[in-house]
């Protein structure tokens, strides 16, 4: 048995080692999601046409970016002794410096240089020295992002892939063994409900029925949220390991992994990953020649919230609308087809891999004794880089908010933050001011009423508005709502209704008992989709109480129920007012240069492109504040 | 039994392979959404036949599932990200801007028939934000002034391929 994987091994170390020592330099290119939406397709045919246009001796390949997304488009020099450099954004009018570079230009595209990923080059400095960087431990599930290509199982395989598999195939690990092994871990579960993996397999491998499924819930709709979309585009089999193992130590025979149709490259890249997988015998009949079979299948979702939550998931997988239903029955019992399920997010059964090859010790090792292990967070919003990186559980939310380079203002420039926003729309809405105090693990957040969520978290800046924030997460919620539960769909609409009065100006004061008691009616929902929903509103009327007040006291119905934000000609001397006037989309803007500017703010949309093109002419006012100000004198 | 028309004849090769209980319908689905940019009541009852569903119980899913859509879409589709680092960097102010040139709300089509204006969400490639995809492809680091131009030239019938590109020498991004 163990034959076959030494086999695959064997072959493995082969491309491995070709790959990593090519005979002539390579330029890999990030390709990912990130990556094309930088412009990665441009950089890499304006690549390809400078190779042929000087015949260079240089190859091009492919990897995932490294996590530091603001500087995409991503790429690698890999050079034949086996050196790597990190460079970016590297756009198609640049390619030629890293052309230069790879061909032997010392320094050509030093001021692109990002860091040395492998060996050493003069006077550019090791990834891990980043400032981005300085809160990561070591990348366990990150490992081979940035230093591999995803699309090679060769190279998964090299890399110790599939070995913890085909040695517990060999018997070295029964069920039981690899269960009892998760559970000495202590990985909790990572889509956000901490829940014991191994507790969860022994539910799975105790049902009564031998048909048994598992379900990878990769529908990571949380905005602001993409770790598990890094696993899989960035490492694919990794995950399929991992469900294999689940597989074996729950007795199912089939597993699906649904994947949100928002990522088209993680569905492309799982899909390949599930037919290389198959044709090197490492997944489907007879595993590595064992006795073990499953079979495994992508199913791309079609924009659903609420199929992120698992009984939503099994409905959309059954050819069911994507609603969720009462609990019990758990999917344990009854899930996909009726059979039962076990459930788990991608990075759950990442871990479970990591788990399985390295031991219990070795993955408690990091994190802290209630939080064991790693973390992929995904970071966004009013900060200097934006991008992910594995942590352990436990670092200190200032720590890394230094990593991300310090707050900025809505314009991008130095400034301060005004609330931290963990977890997508269910999870919170806390002041920067506990920064100090929070640390990334559940239970700093549950202090504050707050839930860290599956890993995305999202910074606002102090110029941002709190109350249309929540609007946008009620307006969420409502969408999202599958219609099941009144409580839901009715709640949200509500929060909905009120949260957008009093942002058009038109708030009262009952208004804040009103969100309350929306709210209170909200936590008798069904599924967490409801229950979840007060948990921002509620948040912001603790801590933000001032600025929900500030919008009710504001309300003036001279307002028409227009809002808050005014744009008005301010400086008619600003010779970028006819810009302003031409730029207008409805028009509000009249006048001219000789005869000056009026702005009429009954037509006026307030999209804010004439402040956007005379920022001194147009002026933009927040009433609120000025309510506020008049207030205080 | 429904007439047998070539169109009939064309969607059932197109789920080819697909089966009764199976959990085949979302595929189903997106098979003909790819193929066609809509699912056609015709098409939902030759789903419904395929995978022994009510045509009612396929009409449901599809209409459940924010991706489908059930009339002809034209010939140019943005959409907004409505994620919060776009909304922190004015995504509603862009939002109005494109309702305004295309003259349409967020999830309907220009009143010409040329685009669709269709609500997006977060897909995590917040460093472009505020941004739109347009035609799928990311259109990152808008200003509502961007905004407003991009949508001018889209009306004006230019062709998407050629707007919305980054800017080679900065490396940002440019709308319009």
């Amino acid at each position: 048995m163990a034959g076959a994987y030494d086999a695959l091994r064997e072959r493995a170390d082969a491309a491995w080692e070709a790959w990593r020592h090519p005979e002539r330099p390579r330029i890999d290119l990030a390709w990912d999601t990130s990556s094309l939406a930088a412009g990665a397709g441009r950089v890499r045919e304006a690549l390809e046409a400078q190779v042929a246009e000087r015949g260079a001796a240089v190859d091009t390949g492919v990897t995932h970016g490294y996590g530091l997304q603001w500087l995409q488009p991503l790429a690698t020099i890999h050079w034949p002794d086996g050196t790597r450099v990190l460079y970016g954004p590297v756009t198609p009018g640049r390619v030629g410096l890293l052309l230069d570079e790879a061909a032997g230009l010392v320094g050509a595209a030093a001021e692109l240089a990002v860091g040395v990923l492998s060996g050493s080059r003069p006077g550019i400095p090791a990834i891990g020295e980043h400032p981005f960087l300085a809160c990561e431990d070591e990348r366990r599930l990150l490992k081979r992002i940035g230093h591999s290509d995803p699309g090679e199982i060769d190279h998964y395989v090299a890399t110790g892939g599939y070995h913890a598999l085909s040695r517990m195939l060999d018997r070295h690990h029964g069920p039981d063994a690899v269960r009892q092994l998760q559970q000495d871990a202590q990985l909790l579960g990572k889509g956000g409900a901490f829940f014991p993996a191994g507790v969860k397999w022994n539910f799975l491998a105790g049902a009564a029925d031998e048909e048994r499924y598992l379900v990878c819930n990769a529908d990571e709709g949380d905005p602001g949220a993409w770790v598990n979309r890094v696993l899989l585009e960035g490492d694919p089999h990794v995950v399929i390991e991992g469900m294999l193992i689940a597989a074996h130590a729950t007795g199912a025979i089939h597993g699906f992994i649904y994947i949100r149709n928002e990522y088209p490259l993680a569905i492309e890249r799982m899909r390949d990953a599930i037919a290389a997988a198959e044709e090197a015998g490492a997944l489907g009949a007879n595993i590595f020649g064992s006795d073990f079979s499953c079979t495994l299948e992508v199913i791309a979702g079609a924009g659903a919230y609420v199929c992120g939550e698992e009984t939503g998931l099994i409905a959309s997988i059954q050819d069911d609308r994507g609603m969720p239903r009462i609990k019990p029955p758990f999917p344990a019992q009854s899930g996909v087809f009726y059979k039962p399920t076990n459930v788990n997010n991608v990075e759950t059964y990442a871990s479970a891999a990591l788990v399985l090859e390295h031991g219990a010790e070795w993955y408690r090792e990091l994190g802290t004794p209630t939080n064991a292990g790693t973390k992929i967070f995904s970071f966004s919003g009013d900060i200097a880089r934006t991008g992910f990186m594995e942590l352990p559980y436990g670092v200190a939310m200032d720590d890394v908010i230094d990593a991300l380079g310090g707050a900025t203002t809505r314009s991008g420039a130095p400034g301060a933050l005004k609330a931290i926003q963990p977890g997508g729309p269910l999870a919170g809405y806390l002041p920067a001011g506990l920064s100090g105090s929070l640390t990334l693990e559940r239970e700093a957040f549950a202090e504050h009423g707050a839930l860290i969520g599956a890993g995305g978290i999202v910074f606002v800046g102090e110029d941002a508005n709190s109350i249309e924030l929540n609007l946008m997460f009620a307006e969420f919620l409502e969408d999202e709502s599958c219609g099941r539960c009144t409580t839901c769909h009715h709640g949200n609409q509500r929060m909905t209704e009120v949260f957008r009065r009093v942002l058009a100006g038109g708030g009262r004061p009952e208004d804040r008992h009103n969100l309350e008691m929306v709210g209170d009616a909200l936590q008798y929902s069904n599924c967490v989709h409801g229950s979840a929903s007060p948990t921002i509103m509620r948040n912001t009327l603790r801590f933000f109480s001032e600025e929900f007040d500030a919008h009710v006291a504001a309300a003036d119905t001279r307002l028409a129920g227009r809002g808050f934000v005014r744009y008005r000609v301010a400086d008619q001397d600003d010779p970028r007012l006819e810009s302003a006037r031409l730029i207008c989309p409805v028009d509000a803007i009249r006048g001219s240069p000789r005869g000056g500017y009026t702005l009429d703010e009954t037509t006026c949309v307030r999209c804010g492109a004439c402040h956007d093109l005379a920022p001194r002419g147009i002026a933009r006012d927040d009433l609120v504040a000025l309510a506020a100000a008049r207030a205080v004198t | 039994m429904p007439l047998e028309t070539e169109a009939r004849a064309e969607l059932r090769a197109l789920l080819d392979g697909l089966r009764p209980d199976d959990g085949d319908l979302l595929e189903a689905l997106h098979r003909i959404h790819h193929r066609y940019g809509h699912i056609s009541r015709e098409a939902m009852e030759v789903v419904a036949e395929r995978l022994r569903l009510t045509p009612a119980h396929v009409y449901g899913a599809t209409t459940y599932y924010a991706d489908f859509r059930t009339t002809p879409p034209p010939p140019v589709t943005v959409a907004w990200c409505s994620g919060p680092a776009c909304r922190l960097r004015n995504a509603n102010g862009i939002r109005a801007a494109f309702e305004a040139v295309f003259d349409c709300a967020l999830g309907e089509d220009s009143p010409d028939g040329r685009v669709a204006f269709t609500l997006g969400q977060c897909n995590g490639t917040c460093e472009q934000a505020p941004q739109v995809w347009l035609q799928e492809r990311v259109v990152g680091k808008l200003t509502a002034a961007r905004a407003v131009e991009l949508a001018r030239a889209l009306r004006e019938g230019e062709d998407p391929e050629t707007l919305g590109w980054p800017d080679d020498a900065s490396g940002d991004g440019a709308g319009g």
